[in-house]
């Protein structure tokens, strides 16, 4: 019973959370595309992805992944590494700008 | 390609292990190299005109920009491909080609902020059977820097074994260490429910977390199963979550912990009752230069029950307390640190000792076991790699068992 209550609790606060959040959040989603263009953010990125990709499996070359692909690796890898969205904007803006397309 | 200037490179100085010295010359010193490449490229394409080649964000692509953006839907299929062989002179198994797998990872990216990843897990037995089974398959919502909600079935983020070096083109050795795995083991697999996970930095330092509400685990012939279920069986839900710190990027130490109530299992007739399950755990990574080191510390337990030992069982029985404990420790060293021979500078030998321990109900303590693994592992491509270990195996009430395991697996 205690447990069911905890669990009720938390989920709650997980799904409060994410509903208030979410309305913070779309209204600035505009500025989370990363400006690849960006040389200091580029330059960010690639020190942040040879400090950070390399932790749990050998790192990946830019160059084996299109930006597209890359867009969507970067955030995969930021969920499961944990690694704090702004670091992993860089680090995308720097996979795609060394993408191989 | 350019090489980068000693001012910059030394700004990016950080040694990486390099994985393919043939491709691109993308050593890590490179990072900076590539980085300072690139806007040199940029610089000149753009004064060409000719931005199709350096740039990527869709304005600049020359096609017809999206007018949204965030609204961008991308498919990408990834995964891995692994072929098993094992050898062994003592347990009367001989040697074998063991199973095949194919494990397809499918993302799809919606705009910026959602993300769905599922995994599929595809295997041959040694039966010639086909198994397929979903480990996980989850909706990630990316709700700003620091935080992330997960919904679905995902990767346990207790300890660091599960979420961060399962997957067999991560791993430096053929197996999974002892008490890791599937059945019997005492580290969960996967959950199933809502996850709220992110990182943030702390002054020099970075800060993770992950916390979770799941269906939680069953009890099983073996012990808790540990995986997530796509309905609970008792309207208790699970709670667990792990919290690390990382000082500089190459180091990580976190600390897990779970709570559940288990259901005993029903027996024919007869009622069966519930246990309180908890685990603690902590792990570290050291993976600094080419070294990769780590090792992981789990301990949990399972009050007294009244529960069934199998399904066909007339009436539960009450299975005492029964306690678990499961670590590994191991080390690994790129030899690129050593040689700048191509060859040798892919090689990557690796040492494990795991264990499991279990103290309580006899059958669950079944699964008891140590273990050392020698391993060599030699990396073809970043992601392509063949791995041979050798293993002695001792268990406290079976003879000890040495096998030579041979994984040949292609991350894509
Ligand atoms: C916490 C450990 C960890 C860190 C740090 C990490 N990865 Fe991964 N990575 C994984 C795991 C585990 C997989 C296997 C996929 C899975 O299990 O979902 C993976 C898979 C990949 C893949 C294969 C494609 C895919 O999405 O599955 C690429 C490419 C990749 N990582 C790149 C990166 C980059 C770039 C970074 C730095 C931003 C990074 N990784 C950081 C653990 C990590």
């Amino acid at each position: 019973m205690k447990m069911r209550m905890i669990g009720l609790a938390v989920s709650a606060l997980i799904l409060g959370g994410a509903v208030a959040f979410s309305s913070a959040t779309l209204a600035q989603s505009d500025d989370q595309t990363p400006q690849s263009s960006d040389p200091m953010q580029i330059a960010r990125g690639a020190k942040a992805w040879s400090e950070y990709c390399g932790r749990c499996h050998n790192i990946r070359d830019p160059s084996e992944r299109s930006g597209r692909s890359w867009s969507v690796v970067s955030k995969h890898m930021r969920v499961r590494a944990n690694i704090p969205g702004a670091t992993a904007k860089d680090i995308e803006a720097f996979l795609k700008s060394s993408s191989n397309d | 390609m350019t090489l980068a200037t000693p001012t910059f490179a030394q700004t990016i100085a950080t040694p990486v292990k390099l994985e393919d010295h043939s491709e691109r010359g993308v050593t890590m010193k490179g990072a900076s190299a590539l980085a300072s490449d690139l806007l040199t490229r940029r610089d000149s394409e753009q004064a060409q005109g000719d931005l199709a080649g350096a740039s990527s964000t869709d304005a600049e692509n020359g096609a017809a920009p999206p007018a949204q953006t965030n609204d961008r839907i991308e498919v990408v299929l990834t995964g891995a491909v692994v072929a098993d062989a094992s050898y062994s002179g003592s347990d009367g198994t001989g040697s074998y080609f063991g199973g095949a797998q194919f494990l397809p990872i499918l993302l799809v990216g919606y705009g910026d902020q959602l993300l769905v990843e599922t995994h599929m897990e595809i295997t041959t037995d040694s039966d010639g059977e086909t198994e397929t089974s979903l480990e996980y398959a989850q909706v990630n919502y990316l709700v700003n820097d620091w935080l992330t909600v997960v919904a679905g079935k995902f990767l346990s983020p207790i300890g660091q074994y599960q979420q961060a070096l399962h997957a067999p083109w991560i791993n430096k050795l053929p197996t999974a260490p002892a008490g890791f795995t599937e059945e019997g083991g005492a580290s969960p697999m996967t959950e199933t429910g809502l996850m709220v996970r992110g990182g943030f930095k702390i002054g020099a330092g970075t800060a993770t977390y992950a916390a979770f509400v799941g269906n939680g685990p069953r009890l099983g012939e073996l012990g808790p199963m540990l995986e997530g279920f796509g309905g609970d069986d008792n309207r208790n839900k699970a709670i667990g979550g792990r919290v690390s710190y990382l000082p500089t990027p190459d180091f990580e130490i976190g600390l897990s912990a779970m709570r559940a109530r288990i259901l005993g299992m029903p027996a024919m007739a007869g009622d069966v009752s519930q246990a309180t399950y908890s685990l603690v755990g902590a792990d570290f990574a050291y993976t600094g230069g080419y070294w990769d080191i780590r090792g992981e510390y789990l301990r949990s337990r399972l009050g007294e029950i009244n529960s069934a030992k199998e399904p066909t069982d007339p009436m539960p029985t009450t299975i005492p307390r029964t306690k678990w404990e499961a670590w590994y420790g191991q080390v690994a060293y790129r030899l690129a640190g050593i040689s700048s021979n191509k060859v040798i500078a892919n090689f990557e030998p690796a040492i494990r000792y795991s264990r499991i321990s279990v103290s309580g109900y006899s059958e669950f303590a079944d699964v008891q076991e140590q273990r050392w693994s020698f391993g060599i592992a030699y990396w073809m491509k970043p992601a392509v790699v063949a791995k041979v270990a050798y293993e002695i195996a001792d268990f406290p009430s079976a003879p000890s068992a040495k096998r030579l395991n041979l994984q040949l697996t292609f991350g894509f």
